[in-house]
């Protein structure tokens, strides 16, 4: 893998975010790596906030709100509008939120991976809508307490399988990561780059605010959702394609689930269940891939 | 070069003619063939654009803000629900001051869902910040949709050409053709001030204050209020080059004016034709208002001088205060010194068919009327 | 000005009628509307379309209620109230129909004509797997019985706006403005 150093920051200190949001640091990631020649595309969610208000911005990249929802589509006219212009070699980046993805977005980005439009959608996903004060999203994992969702009640559906859903567009390329392996999602960035066609990074972004741990902790709290396998980190080619990133380290999903406020009113006699259903998506994933195995480390 | 299209054909001719770079739309009854002949331009690359096939005219229109900002000319057509569905992104296009070129094939609004022209589409979106222009025949939205780039290139907001559906976007009629080379000269490539660009970066669309979002307000009402202006100079440059003369208002006045029939689109067409038939010999004029945003008040008045009464007729219906056409001129008029008595009248809604008979018997019974009638009339379907 | 409409059955080409007929008047000068009747499109089901042309400029925009002129591709339409409502006994009626009229009431009517248009069609192999196709025909016997516009207009305005079987159109066109017959009561 490559490590360099990029020293050309496309995000200026003194954002709006809260402290320890992972948000901030997966942006930082993805737009070192686009570099210079990119646009962003951005919907609502922590993500606008976190640009900045008029007349200030943390962007330096030319930068664009676009409506709740429609993030691939907007990014969609704009390629085509840059490449007409003779930009062939501007990057787009679509850049959303879980809400903005899995809910509200769906329906346009299925329509932009579909006719495989030429960007690179990034979904950040904190598993809920926080930016409107920690709502549940069809991104929230089971037994999670948000403000839609308050005991007894949790959310008491399963997360929604974008990747899934994703693949089945059969798009050139996709991946999960998390921003608790900045190397990882750098390099998969980087393929996105180098890749024609529509291309769909879906990154774990560790929510301090919404997931109710200490701000210090998000890095630690990302890789324990990784170790654990509740998030797992893979790639996908062609929609058939599935190379998995295995670490020899693997924890007890209790561990993820104790280190966050959110799952605290979840019975424990739920994470038997939680458990199994890891296992058993792992092994889905493992037999998906045929074995192939990429360590990262 | 005259040929007999379509007011649809007449459309894709048109865009075709302004040469946009992004085109992004989805079917709609009767706005589809607009699409279908676009897609074989662009197929045939007689039209150099890139046609985005959306899966929605959300989509549709977010393709466009897109293909906008990216400093590109762009086209989109629809119609009825199509447009509703568009509602938010017409909101969000004006406020970030993209000139984007629509044509709308009017249709009344479901449900009960009928496929018959009326304005409820396009006036439902009157507060977005879009320019609207109504076009009576297949030769006035060819050329209206090239004034209406350079017009809405000019004053940095996005424009509705709103046609009838049926009876104008499937009616064949001779319509002239300008040469490309003339329309190139007309109307340029866009040059926008601007855009998305990687040697100038800058943030759109963002969180403002609350102070500046109604500086931003203020802007767009003072844009709006120049866009009449510009489009008399437009117009001036058009008619110079093709011959063809528009204005936002458009008046007939007989010798002995009588009474006025204020209305728009194809309706107005009719009312001509009543006026030729019958209504001539009876004192009817007709003022045919072409834009609707921004309203033009100060033409109106212009126009309505020397009638002593006035008829609105109305292709549409804001259930609970009536024609929509109908209260905008009266609000202008409020104030005014010589005000003249105006009946408010409902016709065409779902398509519903107005005849020279039907605009006959509606004028003898206003003209036999001491004072004008309150409320509104519905004219016989 | 005179308004025409004409009916057939969806899928029988009343539309490209109407177009070829308001072609053939625009090219000698009139001014012209041709336009379908408005609905979803349906195989099979009673449709009109219309044509309208008149010396001086048409700016009259609506359905046409009570025709000059109703060229009816199948004779079975006589029947249909929603074909024939508008028709009044100033209305000139050109039916595709073979010798027996017997069955159809056809008093009430200007002037009733009568061309075997399926007979022409077929016997220049114009038809789909349903249909014959008889616009073409029907408009060439339209001039004749009409006086409107000379053949020629019509077999160039056939030769411009037919899809497929150029030829073949062209000559059902003529051979229908030749076999015409005013049904004489």
């Amino acid at each position: 893998m490559e490590t360099m150093q990029i020293k050309d920051e496309m995000f200026y200190p003194g954002s709006f975010s809260c402290p320890g949001c992972g948000l901030t640091m997966a942006y930082r990631h993805v737009t070192k790596v686009l570099g210079k020649n990119t646009v962003v595309v951005t919907t609502a969610g922590c993500g606008s906030v976190v640009a900045g208000y008029y007349p200030t911005t943390t962007s330096k990249l030319p930068f664009f709100h676009c409506s709740f929802g429609t993030t691939a589509a907007t990014a969609s006219g704009l390629k085509a509008g840059l490449d007409m212009m003779g930009k062939t070699n501007t990057h787009v980046l679509a850049w959303a939120g879980d809400g903005g993805t899995f809910d509200i977005g769906l329906q346009s980005l299925s329509g932009a991976a579909e006719r495989n439009d030429d960007i690179i959608y990034v979904c950040y996903d904190n598993e809920a809508y926080m930016n409107t004060g920690v709502q549940r999203s069809s991104a929230t994992p089971l037994g999670t307490l948000t403000t839609t969702t308050p005991p007894p009640a949790l959310e008491n559906r399963d997360k929604k399988d974008i990747i899934g859903i994703m693949a089945a567009h059969k798009i050139p390329y996709m991946a999960t990561a998390c921003v608790s392996y900045p190397m990882d999602l750098q390099e998969k960035i980087r393929k996105a780059k180098k890749t024609k066609g529509f291309k769909f990074i879906h990154v774990l972004i560790p929510c301090p605010t919404g997931w109710f741990f200490p701000a210090k902790d998000a890095v630690t709290v990302g890789r324990l959702a990784v170790l654990s396998r509740a998030f797992p980190l893979f790639e996908v080619i062609d929609g058939k394609e599935y190379r998995m990133n295995v670490f020899e380290e693997k924890i007890p999903v209790a561990q993820y689930l104790t280190a966050q406020g959110r799952f605290r009113q979840m019975s424990t006699d739920l994470y038997p269940r939680i458990q199994t259903d890891i296992d058993s998506r792992w092994s889905e994933l493992m037999a998906l891939s045929n074995k192939r195995e990429e360590s990262t480390s | 070069m005259k040929k007999l299209i379509t007011g649809n054909e007449a459309a894709a001719l048109a865009a075709k003619l302004a040469r946009p770079q992004v085109i992004a739309a989805y079917p709609i009854t009767p706005q589809t063939s607009i699409g279908e002949k676009l897609a074989e331009y662009t197929a045939d690359g007689s039209l150099k654009a890139r046609y985005i096939k959306v899966e929605s005219e959300t989509s549709a229109f977010a393709a466009c803000i897109g293909g906008s900002l990216s400093g590109a000319r762009v086209f989109t057509a629809t119609s009825s629900q199509g447009l509703a569905l568009m509602h938010e992104l017409l909101h969000w296009a004006s406020g970030a001051r993209l000139p984007i070129v629509l044509v709308n094939v009017n249709r009344s609004m479901a449900s009960p869902w009928s496929l018959g022209v009326d304005h409820n589409d396009t006036l439902s979106q009157r507060d977005t910040g879009c320019l609207q222009i109504y076009c009576e025949t297949a030769q006035e939205v060819l050329d209206t949709i090239l004034i209406a780039y350079k017009l809405a290139e000019s004053v940095i907001l996005p424009i509705f050409i709103c046609m009838d559906g049926f009876l104008l976007s499937h009616y064949s009629e001779a319509v002239n053709i300008p040469d490309q080379d003339e329309v190139d000269l007309f109307l340029p490539p866009r040059d926008a001030q601007y855009f998305m660009d990687t040697n100038a970066p800058a943030t759109f669309g963002g969180g403002v204050s609350s102070e500046a979002l109604y500086q931003f307000r203020q802007r767009i009402q003072a844009d709006m209020d120049n866009v009449l202006t510009e489009h008399d100079r437009i117009c001036d440059q058009f008619y110079q080059r093709f011959g063809r003369r528009y204005t936002a208002v458009e008046t007939i006045k007989p010798e002995n004016q009588e009474l006025v029939i204020i209305t728009n689109s194809t309706m107005a067409g009719t009312v001509k034709a009543y006026i030729k038939e019958k209504g001539q010999q009876k004192g009817v004029g007709l003022i045919k208002i072409r834009f609707f945003r921004p309203f033009p008040k100060e033409a109106l008045k212009e126009a309505l001088k020397g009638f002593k009464k006035a008829i609105v007729i109305d292709r549409n219906l804001s259930p609970g205060s009536g024609g929509i056409f109908s209260q905008e001129i009266k609000a202008s008029l409020y104030g005014s010194e010589d005000q003249i008595p105006i009946v408010s009248v409902i016709g065409g809604l779902g398509g519903v068919d107005v005849t020279v008979d039907h605009l006959d018997r509606l004028v003898c019974e206003v003209l036999k009327q001491k004072k004008a009638q309150p409320g509104t009339i519905w004219m016989e379907a | 000005m005179i308004e025409v409409k004409i009916s057939g059955r969806g899928g029988q080409g009343a539309v490209l009628a109407s177009q070829i007929l308001a072609t053939a008047l625009f090219k000698k000068g009139l001014s012209v509307q041709a336009f379908p009747s408005f609905g979803a499109e349906r195989r099979g089901a009673p449709v009109s379309a219309f044509m309208r042309s008149d010396s001086e400029e048409i700016t009259l925009r609506c359905g046409i209620q009570h025709p000059d002129w109703i060229i009816l591709f199948d004779p079975q339409l006589l029947e249909n109230p929603l074909i024939m409502g508008g028709a009044t006994e100033n209305t000139s009626i050109l039916l595709n129909a073979s010798k027996d009229l017997s069955f159809f009431d056809i008093s009430g009517f200007k002037k009733t004509f009568r061309v075997d248009a399926t007979a022409i069609a077929e016997g220049l192999n114009l038809k789909t797997t349903s249909f014959s196709i008889v616009n073409t025909a029907m408009i060439g016997a339209f001039a004749r019985a009409s006086n409107l516009i000379d053949i020629d207009a019509i077999a160039a305005a056939t030769r411009d706006l037919a899809p497929i079987k150029k030829q073949e159109n062209v000559a059902a066109a003529e051979t229908a403005y030749g076999r015409i017959k005013e049904v004489l009561r």
